[in-house]
């Protein structure tokens, strides 16, 4: 199987997560494509030394976390390459409560939102979050403490649960 | 509450990504468009695909009793690209050769008959292209057959410099081609039916400054039959990056700069507009796809050559096959990469990648520390070019 190959069934497999992580990490089905696009085709620049040496799907989760969190986020916005199909936000969750706290998710700055992702939904300890972001495991705390303070206060007054900050 | 609040959220986060949008069943095959474009005109080293230019270190050897030196070829995996991507498909009419216009490498351009990654079965349009990173083909979706003309690609990249071929495949009654562009300015192209082929391929050579907004064909009257918008290819993050620290002018109008992006990357700059870039992040500096350490990068773009070298480094040659050579000094990088930094002119013609030539590196006392084969390129199919 040459290299075409093994990417493209990488993406076969892997795609339908890497979009599942782009929308809890950036809160929209659009940043989600456009999050997991720009990282593939990083992906594919980097295919044959990556697939060599590293786990592709990590790398890729790391490039979505990282430009999530950098300029390049605010700076653009990338011409998708397919149609992301809208979804009305008030009808994803199961209850009011989850509701409220996606709302919340909303405004956190970028980088607490991001720590947060990579803590509850990956599942990473903070020394591998902070491998992930580049940043140290102290700053990794702090934005934890920081995002969770946030969410918090928001949850119990709704009223602050919107407006992003970053 | 903490525990609370973090159980809440794990939850909540774990149904909200149930609503992510689901990949298109294309998406490899966009992906990999889209990134090849990107690539483009990169150096062979950052990628490398369907065929990959890799540098091979040979073993270090003594020469002349004044110390090692690293000498390589970079060399180039050849298969008929060509033949690949037909396999399971059915060529219709001849194949189309154009040279790209900016660097005068072989291009192809045909039809076939195929299943696409939709499932769907018919007209396709083809493309094989070599690049200095290697050589590549693909087919796209079966073409609309209501569709007076489609635009299918072209060799925009970035870093880009000279002209840009676009192309695309158009129904019978289209007679003439233009671009147009961002000012209402139009820029001719050439129709052409390749042999019985069902479709006709236009293309439209225009300069890369030149920023085209849309494509007019037209019947053999002059009356525009169908106008099709240009794809915007996605827009690259070094394109508008900022460096990260002070810029370095360089010999032969060159300005060299290091961007995150988020990688750290060496940006190289003529006018302004980026023609050569190079990964230099520690774990990928000077280092092949192997992961084995080079002794040099070079870029070469119309003119220029420039890139970076081992720090031992003080003079760079270029030397052609014709045993002509241009040399260059390099300079210690500001950015404390750990490299050593060149640049120079020529006076060749076209890509010299394609005659080949050697690239050689020489210490402060002028002894040959390194020596690095470029092979002249074969092509990368049989038969017309």
């Amino acid at each position: 199987m040459d290299d075409d190959s093994r990417f493209a069934e990488f993406i076969a497999e892997r795609a339908d997560a890497l979009l599942r992580y782009g929308y809890v990490l950036s809160g929209n089905p659009h940043d989600a494509a456009d999050l997991t696009q720009e990282a593939l085709i990083r992906l594919h620049r980097a295919w044959p030394r990556v697939r060599r040496k590293h786990d592709p799907e990590s790398y890729t989760r790391m490039i979505m976390a990282r430009l999530h969190i950098s300029t390049w986020r605010r700076r653009r916005r990338e011409r998708l390459a397919w149609d992301v199909p809208e979804r009305s936000r008030l009808d994803l969750l199961p209850s009011d409560s989850e509701q409220g706290l996606w709302q919340a998710l909303e405004g956190l700055p970028r980088k607490q939102r991001a720590v947060l992702v990579l803590r509850y939904y990956e599942d990473l300890a903070d020394a591998e979050i902070a491998e992930v972001l580049g940043i140290s495991r102290g700053t990794v705390r702090s934005h934890a403490s920081l995002g969770l303070s946030k969410l918090r206060s928001a949850v119990s007054d709704p009223a602050t649960a919107h407006g992003r900050t970053s | 509450m903490n525990h609370e609040l973090e159980a809440r959220l794990r939850d909540t986060l774990g149904h909200a990504s149930e609503h992510a949008p689901p990949a298109p069943g294309d998406l490899s095959g966009l992906v990999m468009s889209r990134s090849r474009r990107r690539r483009a005109r990169t150096h062979a080293l950052i990628a490398g695909l369907a065929v990959v230019a890799v540098a091979v270190p040979a073993a270090l050897t003594t020469v002349g009793g004044q110390g090692e030196v690293s000498t390589g070829t970079v060399v180039n995996e050849r298969r008929d690209i060509f033949a690949k991507v037909m396999e399971g498909k059915t060529l219709l009419g001849d194949r189309l050769p154009v040279d790209d216009p900016s660097t005068g490498r072989p291009t192809l351009l045909w039809l076939a008959r195929a299943t696409d990654t939709k499932g769907d079965t018919g007209t396709v349009f083809c493309e094989a292209v070599s690049e200095r990173g290697g050589q590549w083909a693909s087919c796209g979706s079966v073409i609309d057959d209501e569709a007076q003309a489609t635009f299918q690609g072209s060799t925009e990249g970035w870093p880009a410099s000279g002209d840009v071929l676009y192309f695309g495949a158009s129904r019978d009654q289209v007679a003439a081609v233009s671009a147009v562009a961002e000012d209402g300015a139009r820029i001719p192209g050439k129709v052409q039916r390749p042999g019985d082929a069902p479709r006709k391929i236009w293309t439209v050579s225009a300069p890369s400054k030149t920023e085209v907004t849309a494509f007019e064909f037209t019947d053999a009257g002059g009356k525009v039959l169908a106008r099709v918008k240009k794809e915007d290819d996605s827009p690259v993050p070094e394109a508008t990056a900022e460096p990260v620290a002070p810029t370095m002018k360089m010999p032969g109008g060159l300005v060299a700069g290091i961007y995150e992006t988020p990688d750290r990357t060496l940006i190289w700059k003529r006018d302004g507009k980026a023609i050569g870039v190079q990964l230099v992040r520690a774990k990928d500096l000077m280092k092949d796809l192997g992961g084995k350490s080079r002794p040099v990068e070079l870029v070469a773009d119309q003119g220029n050559w420039f890139g970076i070298a081992d720090s031992r480094t003080a003079r760079v040659a270029l030397v052609f096959p014709d045993g002509r050579s241009a040399t260059a000094e390099t300079r210690p990088d500001p950015w404390h990469i750990g490299v050593t930094l060149f640049s120079g002119t020529h006076e060749r013609a076209g890509e010299i990648y394609l005659d080949g030539f050697q690239v050689v590196g020489y210490d402060r006392v002028g002894v040959e520390i390194w020596r690095e084969d470029h092979p002249a390129e074969e092509p990368a199919w049989s038969g017309t070019r």
